[in-house]
């Protein structure tokens, strides 16, 4: 028996639940297209683009803490009317749907930046969550109201599928969620990365050039898999993973949590080539033949109580 | 595999060495024993100066040397410390430089490259294998590391751009006379990208296997941020890298494009 693997999220057909995390990868379209060549792998969600063109930070930006990496890249991109020509290239040449993630700082940029990269996407992920960086990110992305104007706006020009990244840096995640719905996101991406900090006990000094940045990988998994419960409790949407899945396991509690498609990120650091994708798919693949289910789909949100 | 290297190794500066007006080594007393492999990386920390990769020019157990051209900031702040000044290192980083190939192998070093390939140089030598060193620069005044070459009984030819010293003309011509001389089944490159293509096409004409380590802009160094990757193949010089068979990235963006600061293409000028 072979489960069905495939999975249907917000309009887009994916051949796998697992899609490459926005953030990594950079703006390499070279990159997403040999990731895109891993047949495990669903879909890519691009780093995301902003209005401007933006450096990021100094080094240090990221710093490997052994559970989990620090990191404070500062949203290096180069702004979108640069990157909108390399991704008409790079669609062209990958057989899987393009996430674009669009880094807004108001509904005026949205909107500029979606009519722009409408015909070079598939669909868009909102990131109003990293929580590093001025005016962007977070900063927006904490204000219900904010969320509510720049979703919005950034729906009125497109009809693709729209998903926004939230932030579990905010006291109640359901209610940003919430307004991104009612203001028409068809999906949510749950969780960006935890704002944190590392101090190198030697050089007496924090050790990212922004003294703040995000945590992700093993260490934020458990809150993941608590604000994807949360959300699939109180919402209709459909929720993508995200956060520390290095393995099926990890993979297969968000799913039970209530995820449709998991997001991994952190977990290809260190590698040479993308067969983390293929492990995480065969272990979810060989869960499923264990217990007995024919799809995929038969096990989202399994672990709330009926 | 994940996360065996968490914290910054603290070094201190013990000497420091003018090569020439624009390069510096410093021999550093680290405060754990670092095992890196020739061709491999670090990245090089100093608080308020910034994080920049670099191939280490001798690595003995705690004691590591780098040499550093001063062309940013950062690496202008690092060439200038003095001893006792503390800077912390994390990695190594990157595959480094397979040896195992059998033959004779011609290491081609320009400008601060010629220190960085002395590890492999030095490993080479360990196992018997014969070597010859080409060493460049602009004139004799910007050769690096060719008195610590010598020092170390390196069989060594040097060519400058203006013929002050050796022969007259550029690496990649002297590289062409050489091997036209006497046949060597591999060549190491570091050096300037320009040069460096140039010696991997005219490897790949005489069917030389020829590895070659490349420069990015390096942020994370362990393979997620992307910042170093080369297009269109989409490999990242921090985990897949730096060094690469020329063979595999010959008609990429290697010798003429690399992402900038922002992860924008723009063409390599050096």
């Amino acid at each position: 028996m072979h489960p069905d693997m495939k999975v249907e999220l917000a309009g887009l057909a994916l051949r796998s639940p697992l899609i490459v995390a926005s953030g990594v990868l950079g703006s390499s379209t070279g990159l997403i297209k040999r990731v895109s060549e891993n047949n495990s792998v669903g879909a890519v969600v691009t780093k995301t683009v902003t209005y401007n063109p933006r450096n990021g930070y100094e080094n240090p930006t990221a710093v490997d803490l052994g559970f989990g990496f620090l990191n404070a890249m500062g949203l290096p991109n180069p702004g979108y009317l640069d990157y909108k020509n390399e991704l008409a290239e790079l669609r062209d040449k990958i057989e899987i749907p393009l996430i674009v993630s669009i880094g807004p700082s108001n509904s005026e940029e949205a909107a500029e930046m979606v009519k722009a990269l409408n015909d070079v996407s598939d669909a868009f992920e909102l990131n109003l969550s990293c929580p590093h960086t001025e005016k962007l990110g977070l900063e927006v992305g904490s204000d219900p109201e904010k969320v509510r104007s720049i979703t919005a706006s950034t729906r009125k020009y497109t009809s693709k599928p729209l998903f926004i990244k939230v932030s579990p840096n905010v006291t109640d995640v359901v209610e940003i969620a919430r307004a991104a719905v009612e203001a028409g996101v068809d999906a949510i991406t749950a969780i960006n990365t935890l704002k944190s900090m590392a101090i190198d006990v030697n050089a007496m000094k924090p050790v990212l050039s922004n003294t703040y940045g995000g945590l992700s990988g093993r260490a934020i998994h458990p809150i993941a898999v608590r604000i994807v419960y949360e959300l699939y409790e109180a919402l209709e949407v459909p929720i993508v993973g995200c956060g520390g899945v290095y393995d099926w396991k990890d993979a297969i509690e968000l799913i039970l949590a209530g995820a449709s498609a998991i997001q991994v990120g952190s977990a290809i650091a260190y590698s040479n080539d993308f067969k983390i994708f293929n492990d995480i798919e065969k272990g979810v693949n060989d869960y499923l033949v264990n217990k007995g289910f024919g799809s995929i789909k038969n096990i989202i949100g399994l672990a709330h109580k009926c | 595999m994940f996360g065996k290297l968490h914290y910054y190794v603290e070094a201190e500066v013990v000497r420091n060495i003018s090569e020439t007006s624009r390069v510096n080594t410093l021999v550093l007393k680290l405060g754990q024993c670092m095992d890196i492999k020739p061709g491999q990386f670090l990245m090089v920390w100093r608080p308020s100066d910034g994080e920049i990769p670099i191939t280490p020019s001798l690595t003995q157990e705690d004691t590591v040397c780098l040499t550093i051209e001063k062309v940013g900031f950062t690496s202008s702040r690092l060439a200038g410390l003095k001893a006792g000044e503390k800077i912390f290192l994390r990695g190594p980083y990157g595959n480094g430089f397979n040896l195992e190939y059998p033959g004779k192998y011609l290491l081609v070093g320009g400008g601060t490259g010629a220190a960085s390939l002395t590890p492999a140089y030095l490993k080479l030598v360990e196992k018997g294998v014969q070597t010859l060193f080409l060493v460049g620069g602009r004139n004799s005044d910007n050769l690096v590391y060719v008195n610590k070459l010598r020092e170390l009984k390196a069989n060594i030819r040097i060519a400058t751009d203006d013929g002050s010293l050796g022969f007259h003309g550029t690496l990649p011509e002297f590289f062409k006379e050489i091997i036209a001389e006497s046949f060597f089944e591999n060549v190491l490159t570091i050096g300037p990208e320009k040069m460096m293509v140039k010696i991997a096409e005219e490897c790949h004409r005489n069917g030389i296997r020829c590895q070659v380590s490349l420069v990015r802009i390096v942020k994370c160094g362990i393979g997620f941020c992307g910042s170093c990757a080369l297009d269109p193949v989409g490999l990242r010089v921090c985990v897949d890298g730096p060094v690469f068979n020329a063979e595999e990235i010959l008609g990429t963006d290697f010798g003429a494009y690399m992402r900038n600061e922002a992860g924008r293409r723009v063409e390599v000028t050096l």
